[in-house]
């Protein structure tokens, strides 16, 4: 057990640094299916759930370089389900990912591994990070983190989501008039065009664009662009009817409050 | 010593506040600034939204405001009202600790502001216009001397500004800043303009960050009387808010009517600390460029050099200490929350 926590921290989100290479198998498909499958169903597994599955999983995989993949897709699933899909978020959640933070970075210091495996790592952390209640403190970090990363690789179309998010975040956290010229780097990095072309990227493109949309349309609402937010939270609905998060969203700006949850 | 600190303990208290106020959005609002340049507030009011429509109001707050000689706290009170693109804010500010290089009861501001804002995708254009009370002082050379000459008088300001993102590529920022501005005593009936631009240029490297910023200005008189000081202290250093010892000699304490500068700092961060210390820096920079004071048809080059250790706080807001060396050898030692380099379009309202 203690092995394979090590194991997702280390590897975890290195499909984040390659994401257009996706593992080719039943896991994976299954891992994909159950991943929107969550969304639509509002069905939670807990947090040693999930491991265990992974445990069941990852024993069918032999080779290193799958092994990894299939990490770095539990990481997502795991992060997201825990960060995104609540709608409040559990402190035992946090502290499960912290440590396995922790233990990444003992690991880190013990072995000399590769700067992608270690950037992999810090991105499985950013995502905690990302959260409202905590990202404040982490502010500029995460921004480092995104940069390194299109640094390492310039076409990271997630690193580019990231960054586009961080924006988002920043304008919808401080006094949106602060904040120079932050429509037009949500655009860059959020708008139709680069949608279009990571639409070409199949598989589990469907909850990142879920996740964009609403990102989008929170910063437009927060920019007073009320009627292009409510188009953008319509394209997530279309993507993910039973969302709580569009559930939620609704009934917000029905109320004329804009804020993360 | 005593005014040191007391100095000191406002800005700590002023940092502190920044990072407790949670933002929330419900009816009761609580609005800060704490990015980039001056002004700094944190208002505390209600905030409706309809649709497109966003007003801020009523609400008081506290904050630091630029005075003509360095910083100065204020309490506010107004209405702020977002619509789309467009921005108005109707203030009025009371001065609670007078400019902090005069320090002195007797000259307390007040005033009425009156901003428009319209923002484009990557540019902003605004005007601002200000009413009331402000420090004013008659010629003379150094800060100490200004204390026995400064006093406040009813004038009237109107700022026009024009500022655009060049372009911004996340590693690669490039800004121009551009206002003109004119300021009217109505009390003597003297009046003065203004033209300023800034160019600031920064490159990330991620581990450290070099900037360079080009600043031009230029005033004069309209009126035909000329008794009080028109101009502002030469480059970025007139928005630093020292609040230590000031070396009197110092250039940035004289007043220019025209200069043309060029700043350069190279930052290089504590990356390898752990999260939240990894914004601990080191930083070494220079200012060089000529100034040219009417007054007694003097022209200067001037340059410094400065060694600072910093905490980033937000983008660029470092807590500086910084130590400098100008061309006469004089030796500096201050505490800024300002960084000179900024490509913040806020910093050109006032």
């Amino acid at each position: 057990m203690k092995n394979v926590t090590t194991k997702i921290c280390i590897l975890i989100f290195i499909v984040l640094l390659n994401s257009n290479i996706l593992l080719s198998n039943e896991i994976e498909d299954n891992i994909i299916k159950m991943r929107i499958s969550y969304y639509e169903n509002k069905y939670i597994p807990s947090s040693d759930k999930l491991l265990s599955m992974y445990e069941n999983d990852i024993k069918n995989t032999d080779d290193f370089e799958s092994r990894a993949k299939l990490t770095a897709l539990w990481g997502i699933v795991y992060t997201e389900l825990t960060l995104y899909y609540y709608t409040n978020i559990k402190e035992s959640d946090i502290e499960t990912l912290t440590s396995l933070y922790k233990k990444h970075r003992q690991e880190v210091k013990r072995s000399k591994v590769s700067e992608t495996a270690r950037l992999s790592g810090e991105f499985a952390f950013l995502m905690l990070k990302l959260h409202p209640s905590k990202y404040v403190v982490y502010m500029q970090d995460t921004r480092i983190l995104f940069l390194k990363a299109l640094v390492l690789d310039k076409n990271n179309i997630k690193a580019k989501f990231g960054i586009g998010k961080w924006w988002a975040y920043v304008v919808i956290d401080r006094n949106h008039r602060e904040v120079n010229n932050a429509s037009s780097q949500v655009n860059k990095y959020l708008g139709d065009a680069v949608l279009e072309e990571f639409s070409g990227i199949d598989a589990w493109d469907s909850v990142d664009l879920f996740n964009i949309y609403y990102t989008r349309s929170i910063f437009n609402m927060r920019t007073l662009n009320t009627e292009v937010g409510y188009k953008d939270l319509t394209k997530a609905k279309k993507i993910h009817p039973n969302s709580n998060i569009v559930k939620k969203l609704d009934d917000l700006y029905g109320r004329n409050i804009v804020k993360w949850f | 010593m005593v005014l040191n600190f007391l100095r000191f303990s406002i800005l700590i208290l002023l940092f502190l506040a920044k990072i407790s106020v949670a933002y929330s959005q419900n009816i009761v609002q609580k609005e800060w600034k704490f990015i980039h340049n001056p002004p700094y507030y944190a208002n505390y009011g209600y905030l409706n939204r309809f649709g497109d429509l966003e007003i801020f109001s009523p609400y008081i707050g506290i904050g630091l405001q630029p005075t003509q000689f360095s910083v100065a706290v204020y309490a506010q009170t107004g209405i702020n009202l977002f619509y789309k693109k467009f921005t108005w804010r109707l203030e009025y500010l009371n001065g609670i600790i007078p400019d902090f290089s005069l320090f002195d009861y007797k000259n307390i501001e007040y005033f009425g502001q009156n901003i428009f804002i319209y923002d484009f995708n990557n540019s902003r254009i605004s005007s601002t216009t200000k009413v009331g009370n402000f420090l004013y002082g008659t010629h003379v050379k150094y800060i100490d001397e200004l204390e026995a000459n400064v006093n406040t008088m009813l004038g009237i300001k109107q700022i026009f500004s024009f500022d655009s993102q060049i372009y911004n590529s996340e590693f690669i920022n490039i800004t121009s800043l551009f206002n003109v501005g004119i300021d009217h005593i109505v009390d003597v009936n003297e009046s003065s303009y203004y033209l300023k631009f800034k160019i600031p240029l920064t490159i990330d490297f991620l581990h450290s960050k070099l900037g360079f910023m080009i600043t031009g200005f230029y005033t004069d008189y309209i009126s035909k009387d000329r008794n009080y000081i028109i101009g502002e202290a030469f480059s970025g250093y007139d928005e630093a808010i020292d609040i230590f010892i000031k070396n009197e000699n110092g250039f940035f304490n004289n007043f220019y009517d025209l200069y043309g500068s060029l700043d350069i700092i190279y930052r290089v961060y504590m990356r390898f600390l752990p999260s939240g210390f990894d914004r601990i820096y080191v930083a070494v920079g220079g200012t060089t460029g000529v100034a040219y004071r009417k007054e007694n048809q003097n022209t200067d080059f001037l340059y410094m050099g400065t060694a600072a250790l910093g905490y980033e706080l937000y983008d660029t807001v470092p807590f500086e200490i910084r130590f400098s060396v100008d061309m006469d050898g004089n030796f500096f030692f201050n505490v800024s929350v300002v960084s000179p380099i900024s490509h913040s379009f806020d910093s050109n309202l006032d």
